[in-house]
C-alpha cells in the first residue's frame, strides 16, 4: 500500500491504494481545483460567473451532477446560490472571512449546458462547493482503480470513497462505520461559520427557501451513499432542508446519521455501524 | 345551443301552448325571483358580516419535525480503531 497526504481545495487530503498512481493524485486534485474553485481567480467557474459562458468539460460534468441532485432533493441542494452565499459573507476562502456584513441579493439563475459549454442566464452565480469535493474524491478513486488499485481509500477533507476492503471510518462522535464500496460525507452547520459585525452567527449551508443560513433541527448529517459526490450533496441538502430530503433517502440506497440541536443522534433505515 | 333554444321557444309559441305574452310574463317572474333571492342573500351576508365577530385566525400548525420519522441512533457499541474520520470540513 502506498499513501500520500497533501492540502487542496481548502482542506486536507489523504489517499491510499495498493496500485500505482498515488504520487500523481495531488496534481490531479490541483487541476480539478483550478476548474471548480469559486475563489481561485481565473478558474473556469470564476470565468463562467463573470463571462456567463465557459467551455470546460469538467465544469459541465459537475454542473450536470449538481443540477440532477437539485432535482433529486426537491431543491434542497441548489448550486445556483453562489451569489447568495457571497452576499452572506462567504465571498472568499473560508479562512479569510472573519467578520462579514451580509447583504441582500436577488438571484434568478438559469443554467444551460450543451456538451462542454455551460451558460448562465439571469442574475446570480453558480457555486459547486456543495459537491465539488465529493466529485473530486470520486474522480481520484476511479482513476486509481483504473490504474490497477484494488484496495483504495480517498479522503478529501472528510468526504471519502473506498473500495476493495471494509475500511473502518470514524463518524459523528465515537462512532464508526465499515466503508466497503461506496462513499461517506459529513456536513455540519457548526463548521465554516462566521459572524456579522452585530454578532449574528452565519454558516455556509443556505436554506434555498429563505436565502439565509439554514436554521432547523439538524446540525450535522453523515451520509453513506454509492458515491462520495452523492453523499456530499445529500449531506448538505439534509442540513439545508431535512424535510425535503429525508423521505427520499431509502429509495436511493442511502443511509444517514443525523445530530439534532440537542446533540442527540438519529439514524435512518439501513444505517449500520461497525460492530 | 342558443339557436336551438330560440327555435324551440318559437315552435312552442306558435303551437298555441304558450303565448308570447305569457312567456314574457313567466320570464319576468323568474328574473324577479332570481334577483330577489340574490338580493336577500347578499343582504343577509352583509348583515351577518357586520354583526358576527370576525372568524378566528386559523391556528398555526407547527411544522412537523422531520426527524420524528427517524429512530434514535444506537449507542456506540465499542471503540473501533479507524483509519480515517469523516468530518465536516
Amino acid at each position: 500500500m502506498s499513501t500520500c497526504a497533501f492540502r487542496a481545495m481548502g482542506t486536507d487530503w489523504w489517499v491510499s491504494s495498493d496500485g500505482p498512481g498515488v504520487g500523481e493524485v495531488a496534481g490531479w486534485v490541483s487541476e480539478i481545483e483550478r476548474s471548480l474553485s469559486r475563489f481561485i481567480g481565473g478558474s473556469s467557474l470564476c470565468r463562467l460567473n463573470a463571462d456567463r459562458i465557459v467551455a470546460d468539460g469538467r465544469v459541465a460534468e459537475v454542473t450536470r451532477v449538481a443540477l440532477a441532485l437539485r432535482q433529486l432533493t426537491d431543491g434542497a441542494f441548489d448550486p445556483c446560490l453562489g451569489a447568495t452565499l457571497a452576499a452572506l459573507g462567504y465571498d472568499r476562502s473560508f479562512e479569510q472571512i472573519g467578520v462579514a456584513q451580509p447583504r441582500r441579493v436577488v438571484s434568478e439563475l438559469r443554467v444551460e449546458i450543451e456538451r462542454d459549454v455551460v451558460a448562465l442566464r439571469g442574475s446570480g452565480a453558480l457555486d459547486l462547493g456543495g459537491i465539488a469535493k465529493g466529485w473530486a474524491v470520486d474522480h481520484v478513486h476511479d482513476r486509481l482503480v483504473r490504474a490497477g488499485g484494488r484496495r483504495v481509500l480517498v479522503d478529501g477533507g472528510g468526504d471519502m470513497r473506498g473500495s476493495g476492503a471494509p475500511w473502518p471510518i470514524g463518524v459523528g462522535v465515537d462512532r464508526a462505520i465499515l466503508l466497503a464500496d461506496g462513499g461517506v460525507a459529513t456536513s455540519s452547520a457548526a463548521h465554516r461559520a462566521w459572524s456579522t459585525p452585530s454578532g449574528a452567527r452565519m454558516h455556509h449551508i443556505v436554506d434555498p427557501g429563505t436565502g439565509e443560513p439554514a436554521r432547523n433541527n439538524v446540525v450535522t448529517a453523515v451520509v453513506c451513499a454509492p458515491t462520495a459526490a452523492l453523499a456530499d450533496g445529500l449531506a448538505t441538502a439534509l442540513v439545508a432542508r431535512p424535510d425535503r430530503v429525508l423521505g427520499r433517502l431509502q429509495g436511493l440506497g442511502v443511509s444517514a446519521l443525523i445530530e439534532d440541536e440537542q446533540g442527540r443522534w438519529w439514524s435512518t433505515d439501513g444505517w449500520q455501524e461497525a460492530a | 345551443m342558443t339557436t336551438t333554444g330560440a327555435v324551440v321557444v318559437a315552435t312552442s309559441a306558435s303551437s298555441g301552448t304558450m303565448t308570447d305574452r305569457a312567456l314574457r310574463e313567466r320570464l319576468v317572474s323568474a328574473s324577479v325571483a332570481l334577483v330577489t333571492a340574490l338580493t336577500t342573500a347578499a343582504s343577509w351576508w352583509t348583515v351577518a358580516g357586520e354583526l358576527a365577530p370576525p372568524p378566528p385566525p386559523r391556528p398555526l400548525v407547527a411544522a412537523a419535525d422531520p426527524l420524528a420519522a427517524l429512530r434514535p441512533a444506537p449507542a456506540p457499541r465499542r471503540r473501533v480503531v479507524v483509519v480515517r474520520r469523516s468530518r465536516a470540513s
